[in-house]
């Protein structure tokens, strides 16, 4: 699953359009756009919406975990060529002084810089930071639904010393966007992927679900035959967890100990297929 | 990416290590325990692309070896110029121990012997162990960290400290430059070619290793040889006397030092970690003992395991030179 949270209409539109994205019905605290589990919500400017937007998106978004989290937006920089993509490889909260550390490990291509988030514009690009007023709002909020390598902010440069952030319209920023949407893209889909995997090896047996309303499996039994189930897929890919064995049980425990039984029979190869 | 330690400012070995990537980019941190290990971060997807963090060690620099992990010494410790290794083992115990699979290099190297000093201090007149490769592989990374040099000359100033260096890697370039010394040795593990290619990424083939021990050893280097942890599988017989016939081929007697060997064994909360991060590793899908606190095989495949290779290694090294790892 994507999600990208993006402050301002404007930022967002060129996004919607490249992935296709619908609004959706269900009534939300923030705007949410959505095709398949790809999903945008527009905060609004400023840390708070940022934080509120992205911990709301979690909960319409089935509370998903490993998801990819993507603040995506414009940010001011002193002498950054207007138009340029960045990641940010920290984000500082300039009110409190917190800061945090995205890991840049899965987003080759994408150079990256500090990221400071303010209260209000600003004007004076006093270092070499880029400057929002999301970044320390959305990272935090998001970090508690996700791992930190999947949660990262994407800034492009729209305004600088040269360049005041007054002449911006509201075209100017659709433009700024729409010019690294592919890339933008690109890099949600190879995070994605990245914890797509994670998932997916997580994943387990349907005839786990099978057995659970079958019998009664404490919470400890449960967390048992989950581990059984994976154990077995791993070690006889292919083969049914219900066998014989395990249809005849009568009971929970009885289902365990065939599980462990047929596991103690099998062959320890340290590769499989 | 390269995190640095404000503090460490324009500290030389920083300094060189820098001037090595000069097309990182860096960024600066108070502590490096902002970057390293805070919460939510995988380990797993870190070890796509690690970054490297220079930082500086201030306490609990030599701390005391776990119980077991000695080769003969009454008195042994280890200390860490590294956090994390190159490889990725897959029962490698780091990843259960730490959340980021990022380098961390303390470039303090003389603080270290200073806090060896103090260590053999307490000790008057005894001989004192120190183990550099418990935290991280010993010269995987040396090229980079120069470490294996920096703890050559400090060892050969202190007779009375014995240094292990212990490695999976070929990087034994900065030994073969220097005399050998009678207090350090170079200790290599191994697991047989099966286990090497399923567990094993990233780490040199067998043979390279065994070129690069052999080359210590016609140097004069004094030679440990690890086999820990073993591995247990459907073959492990003919594997394991296939690896031991291989790796005693490769090394004169005279120069082993030391033979050790124990069974493949992770803390319970190390192992759960371990499993959430590869559910679908053979390894850990294995014939374990999962209810114990400590995780490895079923006692009766991890006796039949340790016993097979003590009487193998019992035919190829004197009982003296011979040691079981303890859980």
């Amino acid at each position: 699953m994507i999600v990208f949270l993006m402050a301002m209409r404007e930022e967002a539109l060129p996004l919607i359009g490249y992935l296709g994205l619908q609004r959706s019905k269900q009534p939300t605290l923030f705007p949410v756009f959505r095709n398949g589990d790809t999903w945008l919500t527009v905060s609004g400017v400023g840390k708070v919406n940022a934080a509120a937007a992205a911990t709301a998106l979690f909960h319409v978004a089935q509370q998903a975990r490993d998801a990819v989290w993507l603040n995506v937006g414009i940010a001011g920089h002193a002498d950054l060529p207007v138009g340029t993509l960045r990641s940010a490889h920290t984000v500082t909260d300039r009110a409190s002084g917190a800061r945090w550390y995205p890991p840049q490990v899965l987003l080759a291509g994408i150079a990256s810089s500090p990221l400071t988030s303010v209260d209000t514009p600003e004007l004076g690009y006093p270092d070499e930071s880029l400057y929002d007023m999301e970044g320390a709002g959305f990272y935090p909020a998001a970090l508690r639904c996700s791992t930190a390598e999947a949660v990262q902010c994407l800034k492009v440069v729209s305004d600088t010393r040269e360049h005041s952030v007054e002449h911006l319209s509201p075209r100017r920023i659709g433009e700024l966007i729409d010019a690294h949407r592919e890339a933008i893209a690109d890099t949600g889909a190879a995070l994605r992927e990245a914890t797509d995997s994670l998932r997916s090896a997580r994943d387990t047996d349907p005839d786990v679900a099978a057995l659970l309303t079958r019998h009664r499996f404490s919470v400890t039994q449960q967390r048992q035959l989950t581990r059984l189930a994976q154990r077995l897929a791993v070690r006889a890919p292919g083969q049914p967890l219900i066998d014989e064995a395990v249809a005849r049980a009568r009971s929970s425990r009885a289902v365990l100990r065939a599980l462990q039984q047929r596991l103690d029979t099998l062959p320890m190869q340290l590769r499989t297929g | 990416m390269i995190y640095i330690e404000d503090a460490l400012g324009g500290h030389p070995r920083a300094q060189r290590i820098l001037a090595r990537f000069p097309q990182a980019t860096r960024v600066g941190c108070a502590r490096y325990t902002e970057v390293f290990n805070p919460r939510a971060q995988n380990f797993r997807l870190q070890k796509r692309d690690p970054a490297l963090l220079l930082a500086h060690k201030h306490r609990r620099l030599v701390l005391p070896a776990p119980p077991g992990y000695g080769i003969g010494g009454t008195h042994n410790y280890y200390f860490s110029h590294m956090l994390n290794c190159v490889y990725d083992c897959r029962y490698c115990f780091l990843q259960g121990m730490f959340r980021s699979a990022h380098y961390v290099v303390f470039v303090n190297y003389e603080d270290f012997a200073t806090a060896i000093d103090s260590t053999l201090a307490r000790h008057d007149g005894d001989h004192c162990w120190f183990f550099s490769g418990y935290d991280c592989d010993s010269l995987a990374y040396d090229p980079v960290t120069g470490f294996a040099e920096w703890a050559l000359e400090c060892f050969a100033r202190r007779p009375r400290a014995h240094l292990e260096l212990r490695t999976k890697s070929t990087q034994i370039r900065s030994l073969l430059a220097r005399e050998p010394l009678p207090n350090v040795v170079v200790a290599f593990s191994f697991t047989p070619a099966g286990a090497h290619a399923a567990l094993e990424h990233k780490v040199p083939s067998l043979n390279k290793r065994l070129a690069a021990l052999r080359k210590l050893a016609d140097a004069g280097w004094r030679i440990g040889l690890r086999f820990d942890p073993l591995i247990y599988s459907a073959g492990y017989a003919a594997d394991y006397r296939q690896l031991f016939e291989q790796v005693f081929a490769a090394v004169p007697g005279s120069s082993v030092h030391s033979v050790s060997f124990g069974a493949f064994r992770l803390p319970r909360d190390f192992f759960k970690t371990l499993v959430s991060l590869y559910p679908r590793e053979p390894l850990f899908a294995g014939p374990l003992d999962t209810a114990a606190a400590t995780i490895g095989y079923r006692n009766d495949l991890e006796a039949e395991l340790l016993d097979f290779c003590e009487v193998q290694l019992r035919d190829r090294v004197n009982a003296d030179r011979l040691f079981r790892c303890l859980p």
